[in-house]
């Protein structure tokens, strides 16, 4: 059998808050190029594991390895500079700017560790002319000189994955992309991860939206009240009988969309 | 002549107090109502410097721009910790408590103050009022270009993105810590800067001179000029310097008329006279044609 090279290895990874164990021994591995999805019901950890893989906390027990590298206990813009993007579940575009400034943030991406920082301007030619791409490529061009937070739901999403992407990741980490989008934005934002993912970046989606999930993810790794609980191709975890029970045996709460 | 030489003297040294408190609450975000700390470090550093240790004021100069940088960056710290209110709360407090260090160290002259500043010399003759006047203005203008040249930069951009969202700022790889300090930092070079042209001016100096009713004042002047903006640091210092000047029965009730103005700034005109967003400043700008600001507007 081919050993697949893997982008990230998570490695029983424990994240408790006081008495509460948010993440329990938690382990899987994202392949290079792979689109995962993580799923789970209401409180099943996702976005706390989210939030240990970029930094935001740092595990209890357990690590995490990007690349080859240890990367838990770095800090979130150290994690970041190594080629994780990442979006929230709550969106943050830098709402005071415009659309172009807002991608223009990440480009300065080389200065910030240094003293050139004073000296590189943000208006030079080729870092507008990047930063135009990325927007065109995020059907966004056209809204470039707008205020972010002037733009709907579904621009506001895709403008977040698009300053993401400035950062030339690797692997981008994207939080319920999907949530309070309609049936159209839905659809030109499946298009818009596919064509990232065909790209060579590796995904690892964070979704509620079963249907979204079932349609764009090769693989789906299952949480449940912290733990893994299934990992594999859509249709088997589909039809895992843990896997229903976790979801059906709470459907009547679908409404709450709090995990 | 002298009077109004005077006024432009001040004018020129809370300029540069005004623009050195908007690169630290209008650029990076972090409120200070505690600037006249710097401001008074930077004056007793170099009047200490000068009368207590003899040092020429060409060398006391850049000391005490350094070691208020310095201690700039060592007040940055809290604000890793403390956010919004909070910091506001901390900002106050060491106001409070650089003022007591003054008052109560002997070196510092205690509640008299320290006297006998010497004016600085230039070609072995200490510099007359108009001398000093120029001297000041170009310090302030310097100040002007330096900032402005600043804020064209990437640094500009990444204090831009942390006061507005630390979280998605430290995705953007930009590392909040370091920016903060570095914000600190640059204000409090200018603040000290700032305390050393007062002091060799005024040539004594009191602990009072820099007390918190001082750091609302500096605050009342880029919330009335418009927050964020070098023409509004401007605007507001000159506009409460020379005011009170030609409107005598105004400066008994100064501080009263700093709260209005803040009250009725930030009500009615939020964003200043020359903010981005203020009325006044957009109408300067709506002939332009194919101006984003003025094409904001419709939104």
């Amino acid at each position: 059998m081919i050993e697949l090279q893997k982008i990230m290895k998570i490695d029983r990874v424990t994240k408790h808050f006081g008495g509460l164990i948010a993440v329990n021994s938690v382990s899987f591995e994202i392949l290079k190029g792979e689109l995962l999805a993580l799923i789970g019901p209401n409180g099943a950890g996702k976005t706390t594991l989210f939030n240990l893989i970029t930094g935001v906390f740092k595990p209890s027990i357990g690590k995490i390895f990007f690349d080859g590298k240890e990367i838990s206990g770095k800090r979130t813009s150290q994690i970041a500079r190594m080629g994780i993007g990442r979006t929230f579940q709550i969106v943050r575009p830098f709402g005071k700017m415009t659309v172009l400034e807002n991608v223009l943030v990440p480009l300065g991406k080389s200065f910030y560790t240094n003293l050139s920082v004073f000296s590189h301007s943000p208006r030079e030619n080729s870092s507008i002319s990047k930063a135009m791409e990325l927007l065109k490529d995020a059907y966004l061009d056209d809204e470039f000189d707008k205020m972010a937070s002037y733009l709907p739901i579904g621009m506001q999403r895709r403008l977040e994955i698009a300053r993401a992407l400035a950062l030339e990741p690797k692997l981008l980490l994207l939080d319920e992309p999907a949530a309070g989008l309609n049936e159209k934005e839905s659809m030109q934002l499946k298009e818009y991860i596919e064509k990232i993912n065909s790209n060579g970046i590796s995904i690892l989606l964070i979704e509620h939206d079963m249907k979204f999930v079932m349609n764009i993810a090769k693989r789906i790794v299952v949480l449940d009240h912290g733990s893994k609980i299934a990992e594999g191709v859509p249709s088997e975890v589909a039809s895992n009988p843990q896997v229903i029970e976790a979801y059906l045996g709470r459907k009547h709460k679908k409404g709450d969309k709090n995990a | 002549m002298g009077y109004l030489m005077t006024l432009g003297i001040f004018a020129s040294i809370y300029t540069i107090l005004a623009i050195s408190l908007n690169i630290l609450t209008g650029y990076a975000g972090q409120v200070s109502l505690g600037h006249a700390a710097l401001f008074g470090i930077g004056a007793y550093v170099s009047a200490a410097l000068t009368v207590n240790l003899g040092f020429n004021y060409w060398t006391a100069l850049p000391l005490s721009i350094l070691i208020t940088a310095l201690v700039g960056a060592l007040l940055g710290l809290p604000s890793l910790r403390v956010h919004s209110d909070f910091l506001v709360l901390v900002t106050i407090g060491i106001n409070f408590v650089v003022v007591a260090l003054f008052k109560y160290t002997p070196f510092f002259g205690g509640p008299y103050g320290l006297l006998g500043i010497p004016r600085p010399s230039l070609f072995g003759e200490s510099m007359n009022t108009f001398e000093y006047f120029l001297y000041a203005v170009g310090w302030a203008t310097f100040t002007i270009l330096f900032v402005y040249w600043m804020s064209k930069k990437y640094i500009r951009v990444a204090f831009e993105a942390i006061k507005e969202d630390e979280e998605a700022a430290e995705a953007m790889t930009i590392s909040v810590a370091r920016f903060k300090i570095y914000a600190f930092t640059i204000s409090a070079a200018f603040a000290g800067l700032a305390g050393n042209l007062w002091a060799h001016y005024m040539g004594v100096i009191f602990p009072g001179n820099f007390s918190f009713s001082k750091s609302i004042e500096i605050m009342t002047m880029i919330v009335l000029g418009g927050i964020g903006t070098i023409r509004g640091a401007v605007l507001g210092a000159v506009l409460l310097i020379f005011l009170p000047e030609y409107l005598r029965f105004v400066s008994d009730y100064r501080m009263l008329i700093y709260g209005l103005i803040i009250v009725f700034t930030m009500i009615f005109i939020p964003s200043g006279l020359l903010g981005d967003r203020s009325i006044t400043w957009k109408w300067t700008r709506i002939f332009k044609k194919g101006d984003r600001v003025a094409k904001n507007n419709e939104n």
